[in-house]
């Protein structure tokens, strides 16, 4: 194993024992993991030499010799598809996509294989420090021995995801890092990370990953990436969530934000969420979705399995309660999912149904909602405008999120 | 569009804590016990002489806490992240260990403080820095720090005392002006401190820390950049007033009447006897109480913070004890060591207070340094990088600060004839 504090500053030497250098950085190919550059600064200024050109490497001995007839290149930065360890991971913030956490990398461990020096995780923990403040001060094996007491924290280098990054193709492993998470655990990434970095991560995840996790952070969050984000993508985002939550968020945002982002939805998405805006927040229309599944009371059960068979499924979550309208769009009682389940499917659904009138009207308040939930046991809720109809469904979930807020 | 629901009492006082901005609660805490004092004893001391302090003081505070609300809003990160992340880890451990030892000064200075402010009450500091040092925790710990900063804030309008006192004691204003216009140095030791004292109260390393946080916090952006500068620029000039005041007040009570010294809160109470008579006692007995809880508040969670960040530890009030072991005990640590240090048999209070500030005065050209290397470095602030007139005051006030700093060590090696 190879620490990357010990390699840097490393004295360069030539064929014939003259100093050219000393190791400034090493370029890492982040398709595969691989060392292939050594960055030297020299006497002239900042070169480069490709690792292949390296006949010796020996952190332990504190050298690095170049075989006869090396030439070194200047050293010219910017090819973005590349990562240098100094420049870009040590001392950064990474994402631990394991423990799901933002952390500072203090170290960085290498091994070699065969003829090659591979990345093989990030040290973060007191040990990687300690390495890191004595390097180049205490001997490396006094170091080694000292360090092996204290607690290493490595993260293979698989689970590390970088808060900057550069390249499309660094952007493209990061997403595929973060798209493994739990969006809550992403939204939780969202809300350790400062505003800058905070972009960078939602620029790498794609429409859906984004909606997911953004659903899922604080409000203050939401507002502050939705503010900073280009208005179609935005829009893009917004479009994927369910129109509730869009409306959440979107009520947060300064007035012209809203009418900008609004503008760029989809027409049948927008008309949703406006609908929605309307309502006051801490109402039974502000906390309802309009996205729901309903069947009508003169289906039978045969025909309302089928047509839940073709539901979209993002709806999948919000269908342990089924409402049933009338013709007009009148709420006329509660279907729960079980009892449909386990009915003969010649059976007309309207014969399951509860007919408690537990419904609420939009505008009634969230202690409401609250106390209407705890008393009859409800998973969903059914809301109501003035003249019956139907208007949207609150979810278990949609209450807790906002109870937990402390609303 | 009907979501704008701003009837109930939190959200209007939401409202006039968000008017004000990170600047301008900076500016507020750093009145603290550290800052009354030192321009009280500056008052005393030297009269209406060293006035003039206060004007490049101005110009650099503005400057330099402009840099830190720039480089948050720009980068979006804090001053130690910064560092960390472009100086290693080596060089931000050794800023770290510096700014701990001096925050622990200033942590004890703001116990000394309320020791003092309770002392005139005639409580002693057995019992107000205990108990001070378990609220603050508790505050913090228990996650109620932000209703107590609305207060704080409020009672901070205590600090209007001092300019009504200053001009009801009919002040010399003709040797007020030529204090201001006309530069002396004093050259001997406790001068040159003196004069270290007053920058390092105003310019306190800490605070820089401290604003660039709140301006990350907040979110802010580069599109209202305008707004958060002029409430930087305004919290810098409100707090250079008010210290401007408290000198005048402290010169024209004090140092006219022939008392030079200040030994206890009593006597810089003295100073807002023309506004309060008999009363005085009790209004400056109140600030400073006041000013010493909230800078006692700030400073070991800013430091804990800080040091936190800088080393890659976990830190925030929203992690559990169990997240993020390392910064609860550095802040509990921060708040017992330095309420212990008060608390240890015939401490001092004045010449702690006093100490601090001028420990502060040391550390602030090297924090300087850092923050301009900082902010020219172009690949990290874009185009908001220094111009030429901020460069040429940072470089100027760290060159003098620096100059300060050896002629304090080489008076230090001479024999004061006084």
């Amino acid at each position: 194993m190879v620490h990357f504090c010990e390699v840097l500053d490393m004295p360069v030497l030539d064929a014939d024992g003259g100093r050219v250098g000393r190791v400034d950085d090493l370029r890492v190919d982040s398709h595969r993991g691989v060392v292939d550059l050594v960055v030297v600064r020299a006497r002239g200024g900042t070169r480069a030499a490709p690792w292949t050109a390296l006949a010796s490497f020996s952190p332990e001995h504190r050298r690095a010799g170049l075989a006869p007839g090396t030439a070194l290149t200047p050293w010219i930065p910017g090819e973005s598809d590349t990562i240098c360890l100094r420049r870009d991971v040590l001392d950064r913030q990474i994402i631990d996509t394991q423990g799901r956490k933002v952390v500072r990398v203090n170290d960085i461990a290498l091994e070699r294989v065969g003829g090659s020096l591979s990345l093989r995780r990030v040290e973060v923990g007191l040990a990687g420090a300690v390495r890191r403040l004595l390097a180049g001060w205490v001997s490396p094996r006094v170091l080694r021995r000292l360090v092996d007491g204290l607690s290493q924290q490595g993260i293979p280098w698989d689970y590390v995801a970088m808060v900057e990054p550069g390249g499309a193709r660094i952007r493209l492993k990061v997403h595929q890092q973060l798209a493994k998470m739990h969006p809550a655990d992403l939204a939780d990434i969202l809300e350790d990370l400062g505003r800058v970095q905070r972009r960078e991560i939602v620029s790498a995840l794609d429409t859906e990953t984004a909606a997911q996790a953004l659903s899922e952070a604080e409000p203050s969050v939401q507002a502050a990436v939705m503010e900073t984000m280009q208005v179609e993508r935005a829009a893009d985002v917004l479009e994927e969530m369910p129109p509730d939550e869009a409306a959440d968020i979107l009520g947060d945002l300064s007035e012209e934000r809203l009418q900008a982002v609004l503008d760029a939805m989809e027409e049948e998405d927008a008309e949703e969420v406006r609908e929605l805006l309307a309502f006051e927040e801490n109402s039974a229309g502000g906390l309802m979705t309009t996205d729901f599944f309903q069947a009508r009371n003169d289906w039978t059960v045969g025909e309302t399995l089928a047509m839940l068979q073709k539901v979209d499924e993002d709806l999948i979550p919000e269908m342990d309660e089924i409402p049933l309208v009338d013709g007009e769009g009148k709420l006329v009682g509660i279907v729960p999912l079980v009892r449909l389940v386990r009915a003969p499917g010649g059976k007309q659904v309207a014969e399951l149904m509860r007919r408690e009138a537990r419904a609420l009207t939009t505008s009634a308040p969230f202690r409401e909602v609250v106390e209407r939930f705890e008393k009859y046991h409800l998973r969903a809720l059914a809301v109501i405008d003035e003249f019956g109809d139907l208007k949207g469904m609150i979810n278990i979930e949609d209450v807790l999120s906002r109870l937990v807020r402390g609303e | 569009m009907l979501r704008r629901p701003l009837t109930s009492l939190g959200a209007r006082l939401a409202m006039i804590a968000a008017v004000l901005g990170p600047g301008m609660i900076t500016s507020n805490v750093d009145n603290d016990a550290g800052g009354i004092y030192t321009y009280s004893v500056c008052g005393a001391r030297y009269g209406y002489s060293l006035l003039w302090i206060l004007v490049p003081v101005t110009l650099a505070l503005i400057v330099v806490q402009e840099m830190c609300a720039r480089m948050g809003t720009v980068t979006g990160k804090g001053l130690a992240d910064l560092i960390r992340e472009e100086f290693g880890l080596r060089m931000t451990f050794l800023l770290m260990m510096l700014v701990l030892v001096t925050n622990l000064g200033n942590a004890a200075a703001d116990f000394a403080g309320l020791a003092s402010a309770f002392e005139v009450l005639g409580v002693g500091r057995w019992i107000s820095v205990p108990l001070g040092a378990i609220a603050i925790w508790w505050l913090i710990v228990f996650g109620t720090y932000k209703t107590a900063e609305r207060v704080f804030l409020v009672a901070c309008l205590v600090y209007l005392a001092y300019p009504i006192s200053a001009v009801l004691a009919r002040p010399n204003w003709s040797a007020a002006v030529a204090g201001v216009v006309t530069p002396t140095l004093p050259s001997d030791f406790g001068g040159i401190a003196m004069v270290v004292g007053i920058v390092g109260t105003t310019i306190a390393p800490w605070m820089q820390f401290y604003l660039q946080s709140s301006v990350v916090e907040k979110e802010s952006r580069i599109s209202d950049y305008k707004g958060l500068r002029l409430d930087v620029v305004l919290g810098s000039i409100v707090a250079v007033v008010v210290a401007f005041f408290i000198v005048v007040a402290c010169a024209a009570t004090l140092h006219e009447a022939g008392v030079t010294r200040i030994d206890s809160g009593a006597d810089a109470a003295k100073a807002l006897a023309p506004l309060a008579g008999a009363a005085a006692k009790y209004l400056f007995a109140f600030g400073l109480a006041v000013a010493s809880l909230f800078a006692a508040c700030i400073l070991p969670l800013s430091t804990a913070y800080s040091v936190c960040e800088g080393l890659g530890l976990e830190a925030g009030v929203n992690r559990r004890f169990k997240e993020a072991p390392e910064f609860y005990w550095l802040y509990t640590g921060i708040i017992a060591l330095s309420a212990g240090m008060i608390l240890m048999p015939r401490m001092p209070l004045l010449e702690i207070i006093l100490a601090s500030q001028v420990l502060n005065g040391l550390l602030l050209p090297v924090v300087l340094v850092f923050m301009a290397l900082l902010v020219r470095r172009r690949e990290l602030m874009g185009e908001f990088v220094n111009g030429p007139v901020y460069d040429v005051v940072t470089w100027g006030t760290t060159v003098v600060l620096i100059g300060l700093a050896l002629a304090m060590a080489a008076t230090s090696l001479v024999p004061t004839t006084s």
